[in-house]
């Protein structure tokens, strides 16, 4: 599995009125190889504008971006990314949907079909292979999306707040969903959230971004798989206290709390 | 545009399923809503009643009765239309050339609006050249070029599918170039992750994505295609139901003229249901719209 | 720059562009329909030659003789062709508009009073929307005969046709939500017509209101070229027949200034109407290379 590089990183907008807005501020991050990062922050910190560079959908203003030394030049399905919104195309099936990236690398018709269908299984959507993605609830578009991406073998995962839209319980199953798949060959993940209880059960490390910059970057030690017991250890308790901190909730935390 | 009721999600860890929903189309929808044949046959009712009833004089609104009878016995050959130079073939013949008319110019309006509509969605410049071109276009009547066109092609087709071919082309642009651009961004950053390179970008996603609002502006497109391409007719056309009813209208052959109207207006009405249940199978993939009643 | 100024500017230039294009096919093109009568007439011809004939359509009046009764052809007599050729056409296009407005609109919210009644017209509404208006015309023309009356009265059945189908979509489109929040209230039938149905049904009837001023230009145009004796139509059609391209090309651009005109104050007028609806702010956001 891959590392992913970023060097200075700057990302400078200008908006419709003129002004120039620096929604990444030279970052410098390294994510070794099977890590498993979550960014989170508070809205407008620039985490999604930073996950779009490692995308490759926008070039950065400067800096240098790389998996693997290899410079990062545009979108590719090696860093596949789960879009927060609806991103399965509404007008393929979903199998054609989650075929689709193989498609578009030539893979051949019965061998793709194979990949998608068993990636549709391991989701627990082998039933509704044919249906059109209208048929399909939120939870279920998700997953369609989830197998789609891991369809394409990247070996970077790139995950936009994905799971935002949905309710408390399709999104706890869809955690399960995602670890599991990942557990297969551990890619490296870099999931952007601003739900912090979702960075304690995914990460190995969580990164805070605010304003642009990274204000801390800490390594997430529980053991996996993680449940909700991990969740109500002191280490992680004392994790989750310094992340509320940075996002303003601190009122949220007693004035005694345990220094990180 | 992702509005609709959705399945629920299923149990927690057997496979999750949900029924397909059969979509469901508000009455209206529907070209055989019974009660709107009731409707239609009452209107039929009241014409009949208006002549029968001498209400109005037969020379003004003849029967439903005799346009009827003088579709059916004008319809395949008619030794009267042969006298007017409007051909062999009866009002098929004139029929079939409007008709041709028509398809021909939809057409190719759709391939040059469909085009142009995409490319102004995506390039800027090609926009600020195109739209005041188009929008203009869409504004003004664009009936006044028709004479224009009799002058440069003469008494010919082509006077008639080039004026076909400038209305339809302003309208696809239009639908054509709203669809792209409001088609949400995430599919097509979807496909860019994916690997899908441009070519595939435009078959698979824009094209794709943009069908349903599309295939509405070619259906508006044609809805009025009828009406001009008559009239083209009427100015001045080799043949055609136009050129049938400026025959007969100079002689006050006011069944005859009846006859050629039903029989445009219902080729007309054939076509819009079958291009709307053709369209519809093409994007059955569409959430169905919000039906409202009351 | 401004998204809106550069579109103005924009249009601008293609108006300039298509002009200029214009001039240059002028040169080009040199053909004749009839002797010392251009196909592609340039700017000094139609500004002045072209100009000038159309004082033979000028009736006599205002102490300016006839063409046709020995009259010299003057500017006087051209601008007197103009407008009252112009006040014929505006005329039959205005009273066919107010008329089939009136009318279609009254229909189209009497009958979707109750749902029963859109059903019953629902089928007929179909039908009316890929009828072809315009092949009737010989028929109005007939019946009411081919200047004012007839034209009018076409334009009238027109323009009513797009308020009636106009006006029972849109109260069909109108969210029950409305409708029953209302009832919760207490409000009669009367009451949620005036306080709910007419107000939100308003947008949707400002796309009518623009859709039937195009149509009313297309069909006031269409009755004129197809038999009137005045108008600016008229005009058109009566030179086309002598191959008199330069003096369609000029009416014809007083008829899309005019159309252009009208269109422009709707639009401006409708917007007040539909004031109250939400818009979306949209916030285009650029990348630029520092």
């Amino acid at each position: 599995m891959a590392e992913v590089q970023l060097r200075n990183v700057r990302q400078v907008f200008r908006r419709s009125g003129g002004a120039l807005v620096e929604a990444v501020s030279d970052v410098s991050l390294t994510i070794r190889a099977h890590e498993f990062v979550c960014v989170i922050g508070p809205s407008g910190c620039g985490k999604t504008t930073l996950l779009q560079l490692v995308a490759g959908l926008i070039p950065a203003t400067s800096g240098q971006m790389s998996v693997d030394d290899a410079a990062i030049v545009g979108p590719s399905p090696e860093r596949g990314l789960v879009f927060q919104r609806d991103s399965v195309f509404p007008w393929m099936r979903a199998i054609d949907n989650v075929s689709y990236g193989l498609k578009c690398r030539g893979v051949d018709k019965a061998k793709r079909l194979e990949i998608a269908r068993s990636y549709l299984r391991r989701v627990g959507l082998g039933d509704v292979e044919t249906s059109w993605p209208r048929e399909l609830s939120g939870g279920m578009l998700k997953r369609v999306a989830v197998a789609t991406v891991f369809a394409n073998s990247p070996r970077v995962l790139l995950m936009d707040e994905p799971f935002g839209a949905l309710d408390y319980v399709t999104k706890l199953q869809l955690h399960q969903v995602l670890l599991d798949l990942w557990g297969q060959h551990r890619q490296t993940v870099l999931f952007v959230t601003h739900d912090v209880d979702e960075a304690m059960l995914l990460a190995d490390r969580i990164i805070v971004m605010k304003g642009g910059r990274i204000v801390d970057d800490r390594s997430i030690g529980l053991a996996r798989p993680r449940t909700v017991e991990s969740l109500a250890m002191p280490e992680a308790i004392a994790h989750k206290e310094v992340l509320l901190k940075h996002l303003g909730l601190g009122a949220l935390v007693q004035q005694q709390a345990a220094s990180p | 545009m992702m509005v609709g009721a959705r399945a629920e999600d299923g149990m927690e860890q057997a496979p999750v399923v949900a029924p397909p929903q059969k979509p469901v189309w508000g009455a209206p929808r529907l070209p055989f809503d019974p009660l709107g044949v009731v409707g239609l046959l009452a209107l039929m009712a009241l014409w009949w009643a208006l002549s029968a009833f001498r209400i109005v004089t037969p020379l003004s609104l003849p029967p439903p009765g005799a346009v009827a009878e003088a579709i059916a016995s004008n319809f395949f050959a008619s030794p009267y239309l042969a006298n007017y130079h409007l051909g062999d073939g009866g009002l098929a013949s004139n029929l079939e050339y409007s008709i041709v008319n028509v398809v021909v110019a939809l057409f190719i309006a759709c391939a040059l609006g469909i085009v142009a509509g995409f490319a102004s969605a995506r390039f800027d410049l090609f926009r600020a050249l195109a739209d005041p071109l188009m929008l203009t276009a869409g504004t003004i009547p664009i009936l006044v070029t028709a004479p224009f066109f009799l002058v440069w092609f003469g008494v010919s087709r082509s006077a008639q599918v080039a004026l076909l071919i400038l209305y339809d082309v302003t309208i696809v642009y239009l639908f054509a170039q709203r669809a792209a651009t409001n088609l949400d961004s995430t599919y097509i950053a979807a496909g860019r992750t994916l690997g899908a390179g441009p070519v595939r970008l435009i078959f698979d996603v824009y094209l794709k994505g943009a069908l349903p609002e599309v295939f509405g502006g070619i259906r508006i497109a044609l809805a009025g295609a009828w009406g001009l391409e008559a009239f083209s007719e009427l100015l001045g056309a080799p043949k055609g139901i136009g050129r049938v009813i400026q025959g007969m209208a100079a002689d006050m052959d006011t069944q005859m003229i009846f006859a050629a109207v039903a029989a445009l207006s219902i080729v007309a009405f054939v076509f819009d249901v079958a291009v709307d249940a053709a369209f519809g199978f093409l994007t059955r993939w569409r959430r169905p719209p919000r039906a409202f009643g009351g | 720059m401004k998204l809106a100024t550069t579109h103005r500017l924009a249009g601008c230039a293609v108006t300039a562009g298509l002009a200029a294009l214009w001039q240059i096919a002028s040169i080009l093109i040199p053909y004749e329909s009839a002797p010392g009568e251009p196909m592609v007439p340039g700017w000094q011809i139609v500004a002045t030659h072209t100009f000038l004939a159309l004082s033979d359509y000028w009736a006599g009046g205002f102490g300016v003789a006839a063409v046709a009764q020995g009259g010299a052809r003057t500017y006087a007599g051209a601008a007197l062709a103009v407008l009252s050729n112009s006040w014929d056409t505006s005329l039959r296009l205005f009273t066919g508009l107010l008329l089939g407005g009136a009318v279609g609109l009254t229909c189209g919210l009497a009958v979707s009073w109750s749902i029963w009644s859109r059903r019953f017209v629902a089928l007929p509404a179909q039908i009316l929307r890929t009828f072809p208006m315009m092949a009737l015309i010989p028929m109005f023309q007939l019946w009411f005969g081919a200047t004012f009356l007839g034209t009018t009265l076409f334009v009238a059945f027109a323009v009513g046709s797009i308020f009636f189908t106009g006006a029972v979509n849109a109260v069909g489109n109108i969210p029950d939500i409305y409708v029953d929040y209302a009832r919760t209230q207490g409000a009669n039938r009367i009451q949620i017509y005036r306080s709910v149905i007419l107000p939100a049904m308003f947008p949707e009837l400002r796309s009518s209101i623009l859709l039937s001023l195009g149509m009313a230009w297309t069909a006031v145009i269409a009755a004129e070229f197809l038999g009137a004796q005045t108008g600016l139509g008229q005009i058109i059609v009566s030179s086309q027949y002598f191959g008199y391209v330069d003096r369609m090309f000029l009416v014809a651009l007083f008829l899309l200034l005019y159309a252009a005109i009208t269109y422009a104050l709707f639009e401006r007028a409708s917007r007040r109407l539909t004031e109250w609806m939400p818009r979306e702010a949209a916030t285009r956001e650029r990348l630029v290379a520092p």
